[in-house]
């Protein structure tokens, strides 16, 4: 802007303080910026600041002053000194009325302490100059304490205001802004800290009406500034003063602790709560001991300062307030926590943990009504946390101490934390109005689950007699029929129980105390309330979860038939609710934990079963569950003929559902159908989980049940595994909608008995699985066909498991693995090289014969053919997941571990006698060069193998390598110098280490690139 | 105590005084109901408003002796589904890779928040499992079926 006129810039500011219209905020503030950086900015601050009759143009005057001062390079002294000058010209100009220019004056102070942190070497003590010019001192103000208090003194509570709010901007710039460390320095020896100490001398003394919020805030202002001062530089504040002057409390201190007077305003006494707080949290070097005592007698002392505040606080209702001080309390007590935790058996400790627990207890509904029980709850979990992680500590303790004195101490300490969880107990308790609980609700549950934590942590502390005690509470709360009570108590039995109960060694001393809470009636009493009772259910739900070891143990089994009764009504009652999601987890544990016990309940689960099967509304994961559950438990009557009726059944029951909803094609149904038919394909999946012999055969049969199970599925008289491919192809080749969904979950079904080493109704033979495979995967391939070609992957990879899991049996052999490819790869070889997806799962596969089973593979004519060239245009891929691949079957190859003699031979063979050693070698080093960055990793260990593996030869098929590509000219050349000491590099590593960092460093020279240290933190 | 029990220790008042809402975390307990600061057990709520919202994951960590200076190993349960969790369970994050963002001072917080932006956000960059992958890129409603059943599964219990 070379011009501007002064009246439209004054009608800028004021449009730019009065609009809500953004754009315009945007253009004034762009046009107003321009102006104040540009040569005439000075000028314009100037006249600014003097136009009395706006305030809103003083300021942006004020502002400008920032702008100028941060757009100057670098000033002369004496450009500092005429711009502090000036500054401060219009601070004392506008301190004659100072309440409504505050917020001018305040910017103007800041414009001053700004040119001290940037001229610091000119402009070092910015408070002796402000106190020189407001007092109008000619001569240098003294260094002398008592001389600047004696000067102080003199000024009116306007002026003293200024100064306390310059001390405060001054330390507040310092951590706003990036400065050298040197300034902290200047701080002390500037006398900035030291008039500072001067102010609130003179306060102490006698405070004016409205400094008292003022020098709060400033003190708050310095804690923060010492902790940054105290981490950056070698200055200290000991006690909140400059380090050596060791007096009892500093005159800072003082003045703070003079306003823990419960007859001040409330606001002020806050504030110095705050303050207080601050100091602790983030400074507590600025209290000596004495200091720090003294505080915490003012708090917890009888009589003293904080007993009475809280009485005020309560009986008023001031419940922020009370916040407030309740975390003073608790920084103050964190910062001596051990002390506290060796003092509990005295009389101070005990009075001051006994305002904390009247406090804890504060009544009304946590979140709704009060914050202060969770905040104690934190301190609470420390506290205990102490006695459990310092064991040492209390060992040398009592080492000085009678067995008595010991007991003592324990049963003090045990009876205040049975006290504390009473309370906390109590607070758990779900709000009985909806209205509140549903406003609240999941805060409320956070602050359960908070104090859960905390039962656990006291439970490590108090061991059996603590969960004795919570058990004793449950049974006689069943006796009362109190369900609110009940729901809280069990609710927290749950937690505890959830977190031991995996040790054996821990769950097994709590087997007679659920068996006690069983006797009681606790499932009666459930099953008769109302299912309104959502929580009571979900806890019970829950509890029956955690006690799972329980109904293993035979004192538990007897609970089973009423557990089940209970869960399934539940279940029934909620079919799409959370309650039964919750319900069905728990069944599904306890079948599985507790299967061999369940035998006798097979027939009632049986009707149950068929039910669910039938229930399209019904929760589809239930019925998931549901089946194996019931294959589970049916699994364990280890009567074939009995399992396989159980099987055939299920199976039976879900054919007809799918015969039933099953149309033509499922493409056709409705989503919600579409759902349920696939869960009735998934609830196979799970019949093949539960159907797996749950240990070690020896172990499960006898060698009699061996035999009849084996000649049993051979025959498979119910033909159970016919029904199981029936239901697989009605589904396989109807289905375009979510075919890979549907494919998945066949895989699956016949993946279930792979690995198995006994027969069973999974257990499908090889040849059948394979078929499966073929005609699914040319139905996938077929043009117009349902199937898609997303299914293959899950098809490649069914045969990659049938690879990893019968790579020993005869059954799988090189004729039929040849006929196989010939199938579903060499016939669909372009097809398959035209998705990155489908040459990552190919290869994959390859990359996995070879290194199980390589013989099923090498000597077919087609690896040559068909299935290296395919590996070799893998290495073209951009890719990762390809390239990973490829990495991986090119290394299986080179070191084909599971390759007997005729392997190794054969193989050798195709790499030397043949072009495919050279044609890989090309292939790898074209890839390599081409690769990114992240991708090197794939290269590595090929390398080294191929060096180690054809010593004689790496060097021949590397050097015509880089002929061809040096004939090509594809991409970036390489000379030949270059390329011939890598290879002699490389030869030289012998396929060691040490050859990656030569195959980065080539990388890098062929990209034009350099190594750049990652890992610079 | 090793720099890596102190951290650990560091890490459990970190975590008591300040941890995300619906989150938990906590070292499993030794047989003599001690404390095995190396291995934790902890679980990430899905995000409200996303197919993952509802549900509580569970995930292990797993300290090795020379955190911080290398990160911990998180898993989730084993053939958990999302394009970043390998079948076994581990999870791929650049902030849990030593060679990538992991820095010594980041807190088990930033670890589970990363693991929950993760889960509704994955980086299809470095595919972990195919499966998921797969779906992820080519298939939305295949992949949005199964994390909603994934999220059943795992379902929080109040």
């Amino acid at each position: 802007m070379s011009s501007w006129d002064i009246e439209a810039v004054v009608q800028s500011i004021e449009t730019l303080y009065s609009t809500n219209d953004p754009e315009k905020v945007k253009s004034i503030q762009h046009s107003l910026q321009d102006l104040q950086k540009s040569s005439d900015g000075l000028k314009l601050a100037e006249i600014l600041i003097n136009t009395e009759s706006s305030s809103n143009c003083q300021f942006f005057g004020a502002l400008t002053y920032t702008v100028v001062l941060n757009s100057s390079d670098q000033l002369t002294n004496e450009d500092v000194d005429q711009f502090v000058e000036v500054q401060g010209d219009h601070i004392l100009r506008l301190a004659h009325n100072l309440s409504p220019n505050l917020f001018i004056i305040r910017k103007l102070l800041s414009n001053v302490s700004l040119a001290f942190i940037k001229y610091s070497n000119h402009f070092d003590s910015p408070m002796k100059w402000l106190l020189r010019i407001i007092t109008g001192a000619v001569d240098e103000v003294a260094g002398d304490s008592a001389e600047q208090v004696e000067l102080l003194n003199t000024l009116s509570r306007e002026y003293l205001s200024i100064l306390i709010y310059f001390s405060s901007i001054i330390v507040e710039d310092i951590c706003k802004l990036e400065c050298p460390n040197r300034i902290h320095e200047l701080v002390v020896s500037g006398q900035t800290f030291g008039i500072t100490e001067s102010i609130f001398r003179l306060l102490g003394g006698n405070i004016p009406n409205g400094l008292e919020v003022i020098g709060l805030d400033c003190i708050n202002s310095w804690v923060t500034y010492t902790s940054l001062a105290e981490d950056t530089s070698i200055v200290r504040y000991p006690n909140f003063e400059v380090e050596g002057t060791n007096t009892t409390h500093s005159v800072i201190l003082s003045f703070l602790f003079k306003h823990f007077n419960v007859n001040l305003d409330s606001d002020i006494i806050n504030k110095a709560i705050l303050v207080a707080t601050e100091i602790i949290e983030i400074n507590p070097r600025l209290l000596n001991h004495e200091s720090r005592d003294y505080l915490k007698l003012r708090m917890f002392g009888q009589d003293e300062f904080g007993s009475m505040y809280i009485r005020n606080l309560i009986d008023e209702g001031f419940q922020e307030e009370l916040l407030t001080l309740v975390s003073l309390f608790i920084a103050i007590l964190r910062n001596d926590i051990l002390h506290l935790a060796k003092t509990v058996d005295t009389d101070e400790t005990r009075h001051i943990l006994s305002m904390l627990v009247e406090l804890t207890n504060v009544p009304g509904i946590p979140v709704e009504d009060e914050q202060i029980s969770d905040l104690t709850l934190e301190f609470w979990e420390e506290l205990a946390n102490v006695f459990i992680d310092d064991e040492e500590t209390f060992d040398v303790l009592f080492s000085n101490r009678s067995k008595e004195e010991k007991q003592s101490f324990i049963s003090t300490r045990n009876s205040i934390f049975e006290e504390i969880c009473y309370i906390y107990w109590n607070k758990i308790h779900i709000p009985s109005d909806p209205g509140i609980f549903n406003s609240i609700r999941s805060e409320f549950l956070h602050y359960r689950s908070n104090v859960s934590d905390f039962f656990i942590v006291i439970y490590s502390l108090l061991k059996e007699p603590f969960y004795e005690k919570l058990t004793d509470n449950i049974c006689t709360e069943i006796a009362n029929r109190n369900l609110i009570d009940l729901e809280s108590s069990l609710f927290l039995l749950y937690k505890v129980t959830d977190d031991i109960s995996y040790l054996e060694s821990q769950s097994s001393v709590l087997l007679k105390y659920i068996q006690r809470i069983f006797n009681s009636g606790l499932l009666s009493l459930i099953s008769n309330s109302s299912y309104n009772n959502y929580h009571l259910y979900s806890t019970a739900i829950n509890f029956l979860s955690s006690v799972q070891f329980f109904f293993k143990h035979e004192t538990g089994t007897g609970s089973l038939s009423e557990v089940f009764d209970l869960l399934f009504r539940v279940l029934l009652h909620d079919s799409k609710g959370s309650l039964s999601l919750h319900c069905s987890k728990t069944i599904l544990k306890i079948c599985q934990e507790c299967r061999e016990k369940l035998v006798d309940f097979l027939p009632n689960l049986e009707q149950l079963l068929v039910e669910m099967l039938r229930n399209k509304d019904l929760d589809n994961m239930i019925r998931q569950r549901m089946v194996n559950s019931y294959t589970s438990i049916g699994r364990c009557v280890r009567y074939e003929k009995q399992f396989g009726e159980i099987v055939k059944n299920e199976l039976v029951e879900i054919n007809d559902r799918v015969k039933y909803t099953l149309p033509i094609s499922l493409s056709s149904v409705e989503d919600d159908m579409f759902d349920y038919l696939l869960s009735l394909l998934s609830c196979i999946v799970e019949m093949g989980k539960a159907s797996q012999i749950p240990n070690e055969v020896d172990e499960f049969f006898t060698p009699e049940q061996q035999q009849f199970t084996t000649s049993y599925w051979r025959e498979d008289p119910l033909q159970v595994q016919s029904l199981i491919f029936s239901i697989i192809k009605q589904f396989s080749f109807s289905s375009e909608k979510f075919d890979s969904l549907v494919t998945e979950k066949c895989c699956l079904i016949l993946k279930s008995g792979l690995g198995e080493s006994i027969p069973g109704p999974f257990v499908f033979p090889l040849p059948t699985i394979l078929e499966y495979v073929v005609m699914k995967v040319e139905n996938c391939i077929e043009p117009n066909s349902p199937s898609s070609p997303s299914s293959i992957p899950f098809l490649y990879s069914l045969i990659e498991s049938i690879v990893l899991t019968s790579s020993s049996s005869q059954e799988l052999s090189s004729e039929l693995m040849t006929s196989l490819l010939l199938s579903i790869f060499d016939s669909h070889f372009q097809f398959l090289q035209s998705d990155p997806d489908l040459i990552q799962c190919c290869i994959s596969l390859f990359a996995t014969i070879l290194e199980k089973k390589p013989s099923l593979i090498v000597h077919n004519p087609n690896f040559s053919n068909s299935i290296i060239p395919f590996a070799l245009d893998g290495l073209l891929a951009k890719e990762l997941f390809v390239l990973k691949v490829t990495s991986k079957f090119w290394l299986t190859l080179l070191t084909l571990k599971k390759g007997n003699m005729q392997d190794q031979t054969t193989v050798k063979n195709l790499m030397v006698e043949s072009p495919v050693g050279q044609v890989f070698v090309y292939s790898l080093i074209k890839s390599f060069i081409n690769s990114t960055r992240s991708n090197l990793d794939c290269y590595y260990q090929v390398f080294r193998n191929l060096i180690s593996k054809y010593p004689t030869q790496f060097k021949t098929w590397t050097t015509t390598s880089f002929e061809k590509l040096q004939l090509e000219k594809e991409g970036r050349t390489i000379e030949k110098a270059t390329s011939d000491k890598f290879i002699s590099k490389l030869v030289v590593s012998r396929g060691m280490r040490s050859a990656n960092d030569v195959l980065k460093s080539f990388w890098l020279e062929s990209n034009g690139l350099i190594e750049f240290n990652s890992r610079s933190y | 105590m090793s720099l890596c029990k102190t951290r650990l220790q560091e890490e459990r008042k970190l975590w008591r005084k300040d941890h995300p809402f619906g989150f938990f975390a906590k070292p499993i307990k030794a047989e003599d109901g001690s404390l095995d600061l190396t291995t934790w057990t902890a679980g990430i709520p899905g995000k409200q408003n996303t197919l993952w919202e509802g549900a509580t994951y569970p995930i292990t960590i797993t300290f090795p002796e020379e955190y911080p200076s290398k990160p911990p190993k998180v898993k989730f349960p084993a053939e958990f589904y999302h394009p970043n969790v390998y079948p076994s369970g581990t999870i791929c994050l650049s902030i849990l890779n030593e060679e990538q963002d992991w820095r010594p001072a980041i807190t088990l917080k930033q670890i589970v928040l990363g693991i929950q932006e993760l889960l509704t956000s994955p980086n299809p960059d470095s595919p972990a499992q195919e499966p998921a992958w797969r779906a992820f890129l080519k298939e939305k409603d295949v992949y949005e079926k199964k994390i909603k059943e994934q999220a059943k599964r795992y379902i929080s219990t109040t």
